[in-house]
């Protein structure tokens, strides 16, 4: 989700909200020996608070039920986004800046993780998905790229053989006499070489994700171990070789892009388990204020 | 260029179609921490509760003085209505009323003929805040009528608009109402502090320097402790070891300082005495007449033939020892002439002496919180007055000097280099306390959680 000019509106009602609650809470301040919770302006102050919780809480609630019509799943996430940081400010007027309790303390917290973390997570969904365009050009589905590593695999386990087939046409299938009479270099230790290569080094880095310590984690590094290869083979065996370095290729995109993913979505391991606790909470501590 | 083949139906054959089956790992750990974050706040907040009570829900650490029974919610948080459990209904809320308070506090209303409303208790001492003094009230408790002060009478009787001590509040009342005729009746004494202070002053043993604090002691409390104020300067104590009242040379013992009556009676019976065991002595003076220098002012009487003329000749002699020289010293006529007349010898009336133990009389002042300072650093005319008439209490200024109102009584610690500025300090809210010991009537058991 890119935060772009469809997010102005709700960005100037946010900012006009919160210079409404200074103008609010400053002369109330000055004004209260002990501004808190419990006033009649702190309770206002977290009514809204909460009501701002709860509301950010049921866009999960809304994405379950994608079909239902209650407003577009866009508006829902923009109004997530500015209503739910607007929370923050909320609760800071509601408590006046303190929080002596357990409860309060740890409720106080709770927001703020949840705010910053919303706003990190806001942060890397503008900027990450165009990274990901920009850098994965073999981007592919998530899901998917263990399925996509496997078949890579097996792709390269075939064209490592048809470079095998390559440089042994006097030996191997449809090898004739008149080429083993010409005398066609076999190039059995280049050949070896490059067998124990693919099995030591190439097989190994597709099998797995990340091993980003394997020499093909590197761009140059795997281009150059293919680029050697190349100037020792005759041109026959240029295809699968580079074909081999493509498949490295895309595996290391696919690696960069579950990196990405895990990052751009890896922020809701803190976000959502929070939110849950501090919804909890922020009800439990509304009744019990109610009660005291 | 590519050497692979990549079109869009090579790479689409690629995919699991089934994929969307399966929950994301991620998504997973996504919802699992989200439970298990939910039942770990349920069971932190549920152990609490079982634990230690109602305190998670506190709004705050309890006051000093309060401390003890903070985990006893409902003995301050009545409910407005009954309600049992965590049941919603109306008037679940509860409060602190008043009477909470009234259980063990004994608060007399702030000027009850004067006030037009009253604040609760809980408007001004605030609770759960932490270790504060919850009579440190803000100024701002007190500002909210005194900087506006409206009186049921119509005119207030002090100043109407104060907003702090640094800032509006008036001079002290006894430099701000004390006029001339105040200050000259104020203690009908004689009396020079300059001349008392100075260095090597003729004392009964020798040179002697007087200090404040040799006239000035401090109260004792019944606790044996030193009090807040200042006990009466009196003769016998601060003035008699250098002020002897020996009214003759022949009577070692002084006149009691009392009342004039009692005294004259003294004299009249020390030298009748004296005359009864010595009558060598008045035999020889009654030879020799007059066996010491006349007193000046003072018609000379016929010399003694007997021994009653000559203890009439020395009791006149006393008299005017005594009134004129010892107690005319310092005392005043009542009538503001002359204090004994040696020609009537008519028994002096003195002014009775009023020596004001409270000068604040609508605030405390402590002189053991300012023990610290020097007493000339706020009576700065302690050694340069001449006059009985001055008064020298301090001025505001000389308070303003460390009060200055850069020390709030709440929320942040004392600023360094600043004392605390109050309402709180000096001024008393509740009225007079009636004699006797509020209390709830509390078992430990019902104090404390157990």
């Amino acid at each position: 989700m890119r935060i772009d000019s469809t997010h102005k509106p709700w960005m100037i009602v946010t900012l006009a909200a919160i210079a409404v609650g200074v103008l609010v809470y400053v002369p109330y301040a000055i004004h209260t020996p002990e501004p808190g919770g419990g006033t009649p302006i702190g309770l206002m102050f977290g009514s809204i608070a909460l009501g701002l919780m709860l509301f950010a809480a049921l866009l999960s609630v809304r994405k379950r039920f994608p079909i239902w019509r209650i407003g577009r799943t866009k508006i829902w996430m923009r109004a997530h986004l500015w209503l739910g940081f607007l929370a923050l400010p909320m609760v800071l007027f509601h408590s006046a800046f303190h929080a002596r309790g357990v409860l309060t303390a740890v409720l106080m917290w709770l927001t703020i993780i949840v705010v910053v973390s919303g706003i990190a997570g806001a942060w890397l969904q503008h900027t990450l998905p165009t990274k990901i365009y920009r850098e994965v050009p073999f981007e592919t589905i998530y899901d998917q790229i263990p399925v996509i590593r496997r078949q890579l695999a097996a792709e390269a386990a075939d064209r490592a053989f048809d470079v095998t087939q390559r440089l042994a046409p006097a030996t191997g299938p449809g090898a004739t006499v008149v080429d083993t009479l010409l005398g066609i270099p076999t190039m059995e230790a280049e050949t070896a070489e490059f067998d124990k290569f693919f099995a030591d080094v190439v097989k190994p880095y597709l099998a797995e994700e990340g091993t980003r310590r394997n020499e093909l984690g590197s761009r140059e590094a795997a281009h150059e171990h293919f680029d050697n290869f190349r100037r020792e083979f005759p041109e026959a065996a240029w295809e699968p070789i580079s074909a081999i370095e493509e498949i490295c290729e895309e595996k290391r995109q696919l690696d960069h892009q579950a990196r990405l993913h895990r990052l751009l979505h890896g922020w809701l391991l803190v976000h959502l388990p929070f939110s849950a606790a501090l919804i909890l909470l922020a009800i439990i501590h509304a009744i019990g204020a109610l009660r005291y | 260029m590519s050497i692979r083949e990549r079109t869009t139906k090579l790479v689409a054959r690629r995919h699991d179609l089934n994929y969307f089956k399966r929950m994301s790992p991620l998504r997973a750990w996504q919802w699992w921490l989200a439970a298990a974050a939910l039942i770990v706040a349920f069971v932190w907040f549920s152990g609490s509760e079982f634990l230690h009570g109602a305190q998670a829900l506190s709004a705050g650490p309890m006051s000093n003085s309060h401390a003890v029974f903070g985990a006893r919610c409902e003995l301050c948080h009545v409910p407005v209505v009954s309600a049992t459990g965590w049941t919603p209904s109306f008037g679940m809320r509860k409060r602190v009323p008043d009477s909470a308070c009234l259980q063990c506090h004994a608060a007399p209303a702030h000027h009850p003929m004067e006030t037009t409303e009253n604040p609760t208790c809980g408007s001004c001492h605030t609770e759960h805040i932490g270790s504060m003094h919850l009579a440190a009230v803000a100024d701002s408790n007190c500002t909210q009528c005194h900087a506006q002060l409206q009186s049921r009478s119509g005119v207030p009787r002090i100043a109407a608009s104060i907003h702090s001590f640094a800032g509006d509040h008036p001079e002290l009342q006894p430099l701000r109402e004390a006029s001339d005729a105040d200050r000259r009746a104020a203690t009908a004494l004689v009396f020079n502090h300059a001349e008392h202070m100075k260095a090597g002053l003729k004392g009964p043993d020798g040179p002697v320097t007087l200090e404040c604090a040799t006239c000035h002691t401090a109260t004792l409390n019944t606790d044996g402790r030193r009090g807040s104020g200042f006990a009466p300067v009196t003769f016998e104590r601060s003035c008699r070891s250098c002020h002897t009242l020996q009214f003759d040379a022949h009577i070692q013992a002084e006149a009691p300082h009392g009342k004039v009556e009692d005294d004259a009676a003294f004299v009249t019976k020390s030298i009748a005495d004296f005359a009864a065991t010595h009558p060598e002595v008045v035999s020889a003076e009654i030879r020799n007449w007059p066996p010491e220098a006349m007193l000046p002012a003072k018609a000379p009487m016929p010399p003694p033939h007997s021994t009653q003329e000559w203890i009439a000749n020395r009791i006149a002699r006393a008299d005017i020892i005594l009134w004129r020289e010892r107690c005319g010293l310092c005392h005043k006529a009542a009538d503001g002439g002359v204090a004994f007349d040696a020609e009537t010898m008519a028994l002096p009336v003195f002014a009775p002496v009023k020596q004001p133990q409270q000068w604040l009389t609508s605030a405390v002042f402590s002189h053991t919180a300012h023990q610290a300072l020097a007493c000339a650093e706020c009576h700065t005319q302690a050694l340069t007055s001449a006059s009985e008439h001055d008064v020298m209490m301090p001025a505001i200024a000389t308070c303003r000097k460390c009060h200055d109102g850069r020390s709030s009584p709440q929320g942040p610690a004392v600023t360094a280099g600043h004392a605390e500025s109050g309402c709180f300090l000096c001024h008393i809210y509740h009225g007079p306390e009636q004699a006797g010991l509020t209390t709830k009537g509390l078992s430990f058991a019902q104090m404390l959680r157990q």
